[in-house]
C-alpha cells in the first residue's frame, strides 16, 4: 500500500481490505511471492512479506478510496469532535488520492456514489436491512470485479455482494447496543422494537447471515481452481472464520452487557 | 382446465393433508429452480402452473364444503393467490409484490404472509423473508409448506458446521487463518509462526 498510495494510506488497513486483496489476488490467478522483510510495524525482525502484484496495487487504489469516501461522509453527518477529526484526517486521505492512476478513477466515483447513497438511506431510517446492506454489498462487488474478464467478473460480483452484505449486516448486529445508547441509525433497531431485534439477533440472524455465505460459497465454487494459499484463505474465512468472529463478538457483548447490569 | 385431482395424483376423497403432501411433492419436483438454465425451463413452469390451480382449486373446494372454517385460507385468496404464486414461480418478483401490496391489510392471512416472503427471498432479502415467513407460521402453525420456508433459512447454517460454538480445533485453525492474512500484508499475529 505505502508505494502505491503512500504510506500515510497504510494507517487504514483493515482485516474487510486484506479479505479483499486476497479475493483479488485469488481472481486474478496470481502467485506473488513471498519475502522476508522489515515493515513499519516492525522494524528489527523480518517477517514473511507479500511481494507487490497487480492485484495488491488495485486493492491499494480501492482502500484508499474506501477510506477517503467514508472520511467525506464523516463530514456531512458527523457533529462537533466526531467532524473535527474527520476533518483532520481527510488531510491524510487526500494524499493517496493524487497518486491513483486515470484509469481507476471509475471505481472513485462508484465508491463516492454508493457511500452517498448508503447516508442517504440511513437518514432516512430505511426500515429495510437488506435494503441497506444491498447498497454495501453492490460497491463491494462493484470493486471486485472491476476490470476482470466476463466470467470471473460475475464470480467476482456474487461473492463480493454477498460478502459486503455480510459485513454490513453482522456490523449491525454487532453495534447493537451501541446505536441505541447514541441514537444513530441501526437497520435492525428500525425493523423490530429493540426487544425483537435483540432475540432475532440472538436467534435469527445465524440462519440469515449464513444464506449471504452459502451464495459466497456458491461464488467461489465458480471460480478459479487454484489451490494456493489464498484460495485456502478465502474458504477457510468464509466457511470458518467470519461466523465464528461473530459469534464470538456477539457472545462478548451479551457478557459485558451482563457485567454492566451487575455492576 | 384439467381435472385438479388429476393432476395432483389423489383421489376425490383425499383429505386436506393428504392433497398437501401431494402438491408438496409435486412442487418440489417441478420447481422452476430446478430446470433453471434449462431449455425446459418454460416446461416446467407451465407444470407448475397447473399443479398450482389444481391445488388451490382442491383446498378452495374442501373450505367451501365447510371442511376447514378456521383455515387461514379466506375467499379471498384463491384467485388471486394462485396468480401471485404463478408469478413467483416466474420470477417475476416485482409483479408479484406489486399485487401483495394491492391486497388490503385486513385480508392479509397466512398465505400473504409466506408469498410476501417469498418475494424477499428471490430477491435476496433474506432477513425480510425470515420475519415474513415467521408471522406466517404464527398465524398458521400447522402448515407445513411455511414452515419448511421459515426453517430452509434457520438451517443455512448448517453447511457451516456447529455454527457460533467454537471448539479447541477451530481456535487454532482460526488463528493459523489470521496469522498467515497478517503476514501476507505485512504484519504478524503469532510471532512464533
Amino acid at each position: 500500500m505505502g508505494k502505491h498510495t503512500t504510506e500515510v494510506s497504510c494507517a487504514s488497513l483493515s482485516f474487510d481490505m486484506t479479505f479483499f486483496a486476497l479475493t483479488r489476488i485469488w481472481l486474478c490467478e496470481e502467485r506473488p511471492q513471498i519475502k522476508s522483510r522489515r515493515c513499519h510495524s516492525h522494524p528489527l525482525k523480518k517477517r514473511p512479506m507479500m511481494c507487490d502484484s497487480g492485484a495488491l496495487e488495485f486493492s491499494a487504489y480501492v482502500s484508499a478510496y474506501m477510506t477517503y469516501y467514508k472520511i467525506l461522509d464523516d463530514i456531512r453527518d458527523g457533529r462537533g469532535l466526531k467532524r473535527l477529526l474527520a476533518r483532520a484526517a481527510l488531510i491524510f486521505a487526500k494524499i493517496p488520492m493524487s497518486k491513483i492512476p486515470e484509469k481507476y478513477r471509475a471505481i472513485g466515483q462508484y465508491i463516492g456514489e454508493k457511500t452517498t447513497y448508503l447516508s442517504e438511506l440511513e437518514k432516512q431510517k430505511c426500515e429495510f436491512p437488506s435494503e441497506v446492506a444491498d447498497v454495501f454489498g453492490d460497491l463491494l462487488g462493484y470493486a471486485l470485479a472491476f476490470d476482470l474478464d466476463e466470467k470471473k467478473a460475475a464470480v467476482a460480483y456474487e461473492l463480493g455482494k454477498h460478502v459486503g452484505r455480510w459485513v454490513y449486516l453482522a456490523d449491525a448486529a454487532r453495534d447493537i447496543d451501541r446505536d441505541e445508547k447514541s441514537g444513530s441509525y441501526n437497520p435492525f433497531l428500525c425493523a423490530m422494537a429493540p426487544g425483537e431485534a435483540r432475540d432475532f439477533i440472538a436467534n435469527g440472524l445465524d440462519g440469515v447471515l449464513s444464506m449471504e455465505l452459502v451464495e459466497a460459497m456458491k461464488a467461489y465454487d465458480l471460480g478459479p481452481t487454484d489451490t494456493g494459499e489464498c484460495a485456502g484463505c478465502i474458504k477457510n474465512i468464509l466457511t470458518k472464520g467470519m461466523r465464528n468472529t461473530l459469534a464470538s463478538e456477539l457472545t462478548k457483548n451479551k457478557r459485558e452487557k451482563k457485567n454492566e447490569r451487575s455492576v | 382446465m384439467k381435472d385438479p385431482y388429476e393432476v395432483l395424483g389423489v383421489s376425490r376423497d383425499a383429505t386436506e393433508e393428504e392433497v398437501k403432501k401431494a402438491y408438496r411433492e409435486l412442487a418440489k419436483k417441478y420447481h422452476p429452480d430446478n430446470y433453471a438454465n434449462s431449455s425446459l425451463s418454460d416446461l416446467a413452469s407451465e407444470k407448475m402452473k397447473e399443479i398450482n390451480e389444481a391445488y388451490d382449486a382442491i383446498l378452495k373446494n374442501m373450505h367451501s364444503g365447510g371442511n376447514s372454517q378456521n383455515s387461514s385460507y379466506g375467499d379471498y385468496s384463491s384467485t388471486d393467490f394462485i396468480e401471485i404464486r404463478n408469478l413467483i414461480n416466474e420470477h417475476n418478483f416485482y409483479e408479484a409484490d406489486l399485487r401483495l401490496n394491492s391486497i388490503p391489510s385486513d385480508r392479509r392471512n397466512a398465505e400473504w404472509h409466506y408469498l410476501k416472503g417469498c418475494v424477499f427471498m428471490g430477491r435476496g432479502w433474506y432477513f425480510e423473508a425470515s420475519k415474513f415467513f415467521a408471522r406466517a407460521c404464527d398465524m398458521d402453525p400447522g402448515n407445513e409448506e411455511y414452515r419448511r420456508a421459515y426453517e430452509n433459512i434457520n438451517r443455512s447454517s448448517d453447511n457451516f458446521g456447529n455454527g457460533g460454538e467454537c471448539t479447541c480445533c477451530d481456535v487454532c485453525q482460526g488463528l493459523i487463518c489470521a496469522d498467515c492474512c497478517c503476514e501476507l500484508c505485512g504484519g504478524d499475529l503469532i510471532r512464533c509462526c
